[in-house]
């Protein structure tokens, strides 16, 4: 009985156990408040008349705007829509008027104003002009140039200061716009005024020092860091290379620090350049010297900020958190360091390597800003070989450009267009026309007809369209970007030139691999002359080329807007003056552009047997020949031509392989 | 029992007791087959225990599960409470109003940075107030108190990453105060209620959202609450209130086409060239547009607000031409151009029906800040043209040439992929790094050794030793070469050491051997050397370098030892690798083939950038096959620290 009660007894306890499992929890529960995980985040509430709230706006609020009437310009401030005047811009190019300046002129000056020469603006008179420019020069203390008679409250003028401020007591900068360099972000004008980059005083006016950077990532055992400092010399932290070259470890210990108050460019992966405006001039160190600019605060406005994006060359910090940039430094993939040490090479070279290049950029930029619609998109400023090279009159589509494809990984489509030139003994070409006409890829063949003789009034039946073009007994009408060219690809031949169609196909694929290079057949190479002390170049077979000869050659289009727009004039009269300087000054128009040598594919052995090339000029036109490769090199600031030793051939070339099993059977025959 | 377990837990509970009950009650009846026989007392009470136990146990569990689903529930998450029932603020009329915005404030200046040291996830933390209603002395309500936009801007951040619900760690701060439509607002008051925010501090770190600035009768284009330090996102700002770099633009909401469904349309041409849909325009330009229209006749339409519409019609949703009625927003994707001329404000809604009907907008606002243009390319979606110019329009559209158009409607934003975009050529003097892989096949290795060391680029030599159960040779035993070489010991034997970026490379163009390719020549080597120097096919990617091999390489290992060529060894004029099947031109499926045959070829000229890029080359798509075949996460052990560094150096 007794184990029977206790049975019951443990009945009763298992029993009770249960009832508060089931009745107890649920009341805990209720007893604990809505929210049983504390750490949860409360959020924003999910109102119960959401769907009620009323929208921010009465319906027809926002298309019921008043009307409102065009605005005038407000006391003070200016901007592009209120204080430029468009209307006098109409017509091809950009018209400007450059004051002159009353008493000696520097050389500073001339060379501003050579500059602006050059650039692609037209020079009128102050009646006509669409920008009148102003330039600031340092004039000694206290001289102010007097306020010039057209000056019209400032209205569509440019007030140029590379280096000094401007004299503002004389008069009210008014609706002028102000270029100058490193402007403090507080007075300046986005999307009126211009920032110039802070230009030391010994800067080139042309040409310009190419950047320093020899290898695309950084060398093993390079600091991390670079200070600026006062006086421009930079402070380098050299790491102990071997412990911490890239390690978190190298901020404790730093190793010894170097000074180097001589040498004015650093040698650093990241340049620290603090906020103030004296640092600016640092920041053009750091770009040439590849080394990436690191910004701390800074309360200048960037140069040419308006269409360079400089996110993609420097990294803009805050000067409150020194650690955390240093530590973010450490930390950045090697794949954006690499990115941002390229950009920074390209910017340098194609916007501030020198003084020409920066008044051309600043005059690009207030021509996109006229032409509005037709101005270059950002891709064109922000990747080689730039906005000052790539003419929005030949495009606004960066397909259109040879640069542009190995970037978006495409390559041209389409065809070539043959275009032969007939020059003095006026014989037409027959068997040559035949043998390009053969080629898959032509598309057309143009004939220019330079002689003096008339054309013949028939020519042989092609597969591809064949056109006559009268030229102007000119040899740099050879490059004239002529209407009827329809293709990406030109195929440059001349009368005399002969090719077989394998020849002419194989080059073609390989254009379409290398789009902005040119690809040709015969070569030359040019040459340090000690003792003549200048340049020379030679037909002679070398181991080296970096010339390939126009008369037979493969080659984008684009490139004849470039020679007949881009290329200074006295390069395209020093053409017409020597007509085997025409091969030189495309080649270098091309190799400056793109920083490439040419391409050479193979060229048979039997044309050069019937007719050998044409060599530099023959012993009696040796002077003006060798004359133009150096007038040429003074024009550019330095040599362009650039040096290569590739040739490509087909696969199977001369593999010994079935001869059937080869795509190009004729280029090697004997 | 399965059954009973679903159920809620009251009907749940009854059950319960209801089966135990009916087992009893069976029993007595018949008695259960599975129950071995004993006392009737005992069997109830063993039954009944074991019931009980079985309930505890199912019970039990439940409680282990029920929190949880009632967690994931949102509406336990978050409060569920009217608007109405918010709590009310009374404003004394002389408490303290913020001053007016500050015009230079910049990032470094009126931000406080040191209030965002806690952002895990690399994302800043956003606090938002909770939501009061304010009211003056009289009891008067400053505001409506929050709209459906606002409502619905604060409860996306609340939902995302950025959202913090503790103030201290907070970094921007979010008052729940409306100020989207200042027409709605009373401008004084609601400074008021911004200023005794708990943790204002004269605005630093707050940021407000405004769509319509500005009032009748100048229509200021920034928010004229004064605001002080704050930053303002804010539609319609101009070049005069914008401050660049601190501010945000934002595109005005409109609910319009919000509400519509539109298709998607492709790129291409379409009915009217150009389209000006707005109602509010300044009759001095309605009289240009309706010129233009005059003057292209159909390819432009220029519509207004309707006059004769029967009654139920939302007016909103239509346009008139005369007594022609068009569908809003839908008539936008009959255009190629579509009008976005300013109002009184400079931000406009009707460029959000724009974009959204693909149509490519024609901004015509002086001075207007576009939405945020501080990250995008408006040039690339959008033509900007002058109010002056308001009459030309029409020409300088058609001067964009077609294929310009069709990029600008389909608003694509192509970036530039590829990582090495500036043409260098190194120096010659710089020269390559050979690797060489080896295991265990010391001879053959010495004789590689000795082969490559004669090539006159060559700057270092660095010997990857897969081998981990063998020591490689003694010091004395290696030949004695004029370049610096080192051996590296790997913690693993993986064929894709050779590709790690070792600290020792320290030049731009690497030369990745096997340790059985003894038939090249130094002068083809030098040759391979050369190409990857003078070779600007820029590399894509990874199938494209590996490839990117001296050509005349590639050919050595496919038919065995080159045979001699008469005529191509001298100086430099060696065939090159053919065009035709140049790496550039494999994309797509191709790339995986070519990767096979580079992880079975023998050598390779490489640029050290390969090395030091791979991990995120690995990362696209295309490269899954090649990460499981090779990388075999040996890419992200730095093998720094296993990889021990035996100086054999036999320097020169």
């Amino acid at each position: 009985m007794q184990s029977w009660r206790r049975k019951s007894l443990w009945l009763a306890l298992s029993a009770s156990w249960l009832l508060v499992l089931l009745r107890v929890f649920p009341l805990l529960r209720l007893a604990v408040p809505a929210r049983p995980w504390v750490g949860a985040p409360q959020g924003w509430p999910r109102w119960l008349d959401a769907e009620l709230l009323q929208s921010f706006s009465q319906p027809g609020e926002l298309p019921e705007d008043d009307p409102q009437p065009p605005q005038a310009p407000r006391g003070g401030s200016c901007d592009w829509g209120a204080c430029f005047d468009v209307s006098k811009c109409r017509g091809g190019g950009l018209k400007v008027f450059v004051y002159p300046v009353a008493g000696p002129i520097s050389d500073t000056h001339r060379g501003i104003l050579a500059s602006i020469e050059s650039s692609r603006s037209r020079s009128v008179s102050p009646d006509e002009a669409c920008l009148l420019l102003l330039l600031s020069l340092e004039a000694p203390t206290g001289e102010c140039s007097p306020v010039p008679q057209q000056w019209n409250g400032g209205r569509n003028h440019l007030v140029l200061s590379l280096h000094s401020a401007f004299c503002p007591q004389t008069f009210h900068l008014g609706q002028a716009m102000v270029a100058k360099a490193s402007p403090t972000v507080d007075t300046f004008r986005p999307g009126f005024d211009v920032a110039l980059p802070l230009l030391p005083e010994a800067h080139p006016l042309r040409g310009g020092a190419p950047g320093r950077l020899g290898q695309h990532s950084p060398h093993p055992g390079v600091p991390l860091l670079a200070l600026a400092e006062e006086r421009g010399g930079w402070r380098t932290a050299v790491p102990d290379s071997s412990a911490c070259p890239w390690d978190g470890r190298c901020e404790q210990d730093r190793g010894p620090e170097q000074t180097h108050p001589g040498a004015t460019l650093p040698n650093a992966t990241f340049c620290l350049i603090p906020g103030h405006r004296p640092d600016a001039l640092h920041f053009l160190q750091a770009l040439q010297a590849g080394c990436i600019p690191v910004l701390l605060s800074p309360r200048w406005e960037l140069p040419f900020s308006e269409v360079i994006d400089w996110t993609k060359a420097a990294i803009v910090a805050d000067e409150r958190l020194p650690f955390q940039v240093l530590a973010a430094l450490q930390e950045m993939p090697p794949t954006r360091v690499l990115a941002l040490r390229q950009q920074t090479q390209f910017l340098w070279d194609a916007y501030f390597s020198s003084v020409e290049k920066v008044i051309h950029t600043t005059l690009e930029i207030i021509q996109d800003r006229i032409f509005g619609a037709s101005a270059h998109p950002s891709l064109l400023w922000n990747s080689p070989p730039g906005a000052l090279l790539a003419l929005p009159t030949f495009s606004t589509s960066p397909l259109d450009f040879p640069f542009y494809h190995l970037q978006r990984g495409s390559r041209p489509v389409g065809r070539f267009s043959a275009l032969i030139w007939v020059g003095a003994p006026g014989q037409p070409p027959l068997k040559l026309i035949q043998a390009v006409a053969g080629s898959q890829h032509c598309a057309q063949i143009l004939v220019l007809w330079s002689s003096e003789k008339p054309p013949p009034p028939r020519w042989p039946k092609t597969t591809v369209p064949l056109t006559v073009l009268e030229g102007q007994r000119k040899v740099s009408d050879r490059f004239f970007p002529h209407r009827a060219i329809s293709t990406d690809a030109v195929l440059s031949l001349d009368a005399q030139s002969s090719l077989t169609t394998s020849e002419v196909d194989f080059a073609f694929v390989v254009w379409q691999n290398f789009p902005e290079r040119m690809v040709g057949f015969l070569t030359w190479s040019h040459f340090w002359d000690e003792a003549r002390g200048g340049w020379g170049y030679t037909a002679e077979r070398a181991n080296e080329f970096s010339v390939v000869l126009t008369s037979a050659a493969l080659y984008h289009r684009y490139y004849h807007t470039l020679f007949t727009h881009s290329l200074p004039k006295a390069l395209r009269a020093l053409a017409d003056e020597a007509p085997t300087c025409v091969d030189i000054l495309m080649n270098s128009l091309v190799a400056a552009v793109t920083k490439l040598p040419p391409l050479k594919v193979p060229y048979g052995k039997q044309h050069l047997e019937a007719r050998p090339p044409l060599a530099p000029g023959g012993p009696e036109s040796q002077l003006p020949a060798q004359d133009c490769i150096n007038r040429m090199a003074a024009e550019f600031g330095y040599m362009p031509l650039v040096s290569s030793r590739l040739r490509l051939d087909p696969v199977l070339f001369k593999d010994p392989v079935s001869v059937l099993r080869k795509k190009y059977r004729s280029l090697e025959k004997p | 029992m399965t059954m009973i377990c679903t159920t809620g837990s009251q009907e749940w509970e009854e059950e319960a007791v209801c089966v135990i009950m009916c087992a009893s009650v069976k029993y007595n009846i018949r008695g259960p087959a599975l129950i071995p026989r004993m006392k009737t007392k005992h069997r109830i009470y063993y039954i009944t225990l074991f019931s009980i136990v079985l309930l505890g146990l199912i019970a039990t569990g439940m409680f282990q599960f029920w929190p949880h689903s009632i967690e994931s529930s949102s509406d336990w998450n978050v409060e569920k409470r009217s608007v109405r029932d918010v709590p009310v603020v009374r404003l004394p009329a002389d408490s303290p109003s913020p001053e007016r915005g500050d015009l230079s404030c910049r990032m470094h200046t009126c931000f406080d940075v040191y209030r965002c040291g806690f952002n895990p996830k690399n994302k800043i933390k956003v606090y938002i107030y909770s939501l009061k209603k304010y009211v003056d002395d009289a009891g008067v309500p400053v505001s409506n108190t929050i709209s459906r936009e606002y409502n619905e801007l604060l409860t996306a951040i609340s939902d995302s990453d950025y959202y913090t619900d503790d103030i201290t760690r907070a970094c921007l701060f979010v008052p729940s105060i409306d100020v989207l439509n200042q027409n709605t607002l009373r401008i004084k008051e609601t400074a008021q209620a911004l200023g005794q925010l708990s943790r204002w501090d004269r605005g630093t770190n707050h940021l407000l959202f405004n769509m319509l600035p500005g009032g009748p009768p100048d229509y200021n284009t920034a928010l004229d609450v004064p605001r002080d330090r704050a930053l303002l996102a804010g539609g319609g700002f101009s070049t005069w209130t914008y401050r660049q770099g601190y501010d945000v633009s934002i595109p005005v909401y409109s609910p319009l086409s919000a509400e519509v469904d539109l298709p998607e349309k492709g790129p291409g041409p379409r009915r009217y060239f150009l389209l000006s849909s707005q109602m509010a325009i300044h009759p001095e330009y309605r009289e240009d547009l309706d010129a233009l229209q005059a003057r292209h006749g159909e390819s432009v339409l220029v519509l207004d607000k309707c006059t004769n519409l029967s009654e139920g019609v939302l007016w909103v949703r239509k346009r008139c031409r005369e007594h022609q009625v068009y569908d809003y927003p839908q008539v936008l994707q009959e255009a190629t151009f579509c009008v976005v001329l300013r109002g009184a404000r400079l931000g406009q809604a009707v460029l959000s029906d724009v974009l959204r009907a693909s149509c490519v907008p024609v901004v015509i606002a002086d001075s207007y800040i576009l939405p945020f243009s501080e990250v995008l390319d408006w040039k690339r979606a959008s033509v900007v043209v002058p109010e002056e110019k308001i009459s030309d329009v029409y020409g300088i559209l058609q001067s964009i040439p077609q294929r310009q158009i069709e990029e600008m409607q389909r608003q694509k934003w192509s970036s530039v992929s590829n990582p090495l975009f500036l043409p260098l050529i190194p120096p010659q003097s710089q020269g390559f790094t050979a690797i060489v892989l080896t295991y265990d096949r010391v001879e053959s290795l010495f004789r590689v050794i000795t082969e490559v060391s004669k090539v006159p680029s060559l700057s270092k030599l660095l010997v990857v030793w897969n081998n981990q159960n063998k020591n490689p040779p003694e010091d004395s035993l290696w030949p004695k070469i004029r370049v610096p070489l080192k051996v590296v010991r790997t913690a693993e034997n993986k064929l894709s050491n050779r590709f790690f970026p070792y600290d020792e490379i320290e030049t731009e163009a690497v030369l990745a051997i096997d340790d059985d390719i003894i038939m090249l020549t130094s002068d083809e080597l030098q040759f391979g050397y050369e190409v990857r120097r003078f070779q600007t096919c820029l590399p894509t990617h990874l199938a494209t370098m590996l490839s990117r091999a001296g050509g005349a390489v590639v050919r050595a290992e496919n038919q065995g030892p080159l045979p001699p060529r008469p005529g191509s060894r001298e100086g430099s004029t060696f065939a090159s690798s053919p065009p035709a099947a140049w790496p550039c031109s494999q994309r797509g499926p191709e790339v995986l083939s070519a990767e096979e045959a580079a992880r079975r070829r023998p050598y390779s000229c490489v640029p050290r950038y390969k090395s030091f890029h791979a991990r995120t080359l690995l990362s696209s798509p295309v490269f899954t096959e090649i990460q499981s075949l090779q990388v075999q996460g040996s890419w992200n052990k730095p093998l720094r620290g296993r990889s021990t560094l035996l100086d054999a150096s036999i320097a020169g």
